[in-house]
């Protein structure tokens, strides 16, 4: 008896071998804990929320649905302020560009020619004395010539001696050797 | 032809969207505006965002692909109108959401459209507490019995990422219940 017992099992384990053929979702045995905590949780929880409504309140719902639904206005596609702004705002900046230009064109004066000829000495005074600061004394030598100065007119033929003696010591050596080379 | 195919037709179609809709209505009441009552709380703001989803659903039924089931659209529009109008709500009275509905539960112990006991109570302030996502999975997975799946339809969310929403969730309700619960 033993024997057919154990013959018939050693055929079911070489026919079905030992699993008994069940799966389960991917991941199950990861997730089972947790299922089994929200499981032990919520058997804790009140089933119902303990909201309430009017009586009869669903009972008239459909028409009052369908009343209000032939009542609505249409459904028009309302657009907030900002998109609007963003909406027209090429137009806007197309417009105002071309302001700007009719503006400049016919307000502002003609922009006038300018020639060295016609700068007036007085306006080069100006510039001269007010950027005196940036101005490379040699490339104000490169710019003129020796005809160009009368020697009445030079600076140091009315500069007396104290005021030589007293920009001698102002200086330093080194600028003084370069400028007596 | 499915039944939902069916009505889905009638819905479309001229001479029987009347009818259609009333039907729609009569099968989807319930279960929307319990949907919908569990995230704005009250019970007349439940009955206007309600008003407001039936008729965005058959104004916009012809544009419906029917790549869901339609109770899953319907659940999306309803879920997104109540959003909406706790947001409109908030910003109006330039407060966050979270406070709009911190007040709304306060004010459950003396609404006449609530008769829960204290635990109850205890339940709806847990859940107010939660992120917003949280509350939203919470509610249609342990009141309205909702699969995954079709949560996930619903609020366009992995299912991996519901069930940790979930568990969170339960986990934060649990302790928030075991901290304020008197008896």
């Amino acid at each position: 008896m033993k024997v057919a017992a154990k013959n018939s099992e050693n055929y079911i384990k070489k026919m079905f071998g030992k699993k008994p053929g069940f799966k389960v979702p991917k991941g199950y045995f990861k997730e089972v804990d947790k299922l089994f905590f929200i499981k032990r949780s919520t058997s804790n929880f009140p089933k119902k929320t303990g909201f309430t409504t009017p009586e009869n309140y669903f009972d008239s719902l459909e028409s009052s649905i369908l009343e209000n639904y032939k009542t609505t206005k249409p459904f028009k596609k309302t657009r907030s302020l900002s998109a609007k702004i963003i909406r027209f705002s090429p137009f806007a900046v197309a417009a105002s560009v071309l302001l700007f230009i009719g503006i400049n064109y016919f307000s502002f004066p003609t922009r006038l020619n300018y020639n060295i000829e016609n700068i007036a000495i007085t306006e080069v005074e100006k510039w001269v004395q007010e950027n005196i600061n940036i101005i490379n004394s040699n490339d104000l030598s490169l710019a003129f010539e020796t005809s160009d100065f009368k020697e009445s007119e030079l600076i140091f033929s009315s500069v007396n001696n104290n005021e030589i003696e007293e920009y001698l010591q102002t200086m330093e050596t080194l600028s003084f050797t370069n400028e007596i080379k | 032809m499915t039944d939902e195919a069916i009505l889905i037709k009638e819905l479309s179609n001229e001479k029987t969207k009347e009818k259609a809709f009333r039907e729609l209505i009569t099968l989807y009441k319930e279960p929307l505006y319990w949907h919908i009552r569990k995230i704005v709380i009250s019970h007349d703001d439940a009955d206007d965002v309600l008003q407001n989803t039936f008729i965005k659903i058959f104004k916009n039924i012809t544009k419906f692909k029917q790549k869901s089931k339609l109770y899953s659209w319907m659940y999306r529009i309803a879920t997104n109108e109540s959003i909406t109008f706790m947001n409109k709500r908030a910003k109006e009275r330039t407060v966050d959401v979270f406070e709009i509905k911190t007040q709304l539960i306060s004010d459950l112990e003396s609404d006449q459209w609530f008769s829960g006991d204290e635990i109850q109570f205890i339940l709806q302030k847990a859940i107010a507490a939660l992120p917003n996502k949280q509350q939203l999975v919470f509610n249609m997975k342990y009141f309205d019995a909702l699969k995954y799946t079709e949560i996930s339809k619903i609020l366009n969310t992995s299912v991996g990422g519901l069930k940790a929403s979930y568990f969170h969730a339960v986990k934060k309700i649990e302790i928030y219940i075991k901290n304020n619960k008197h008896n």
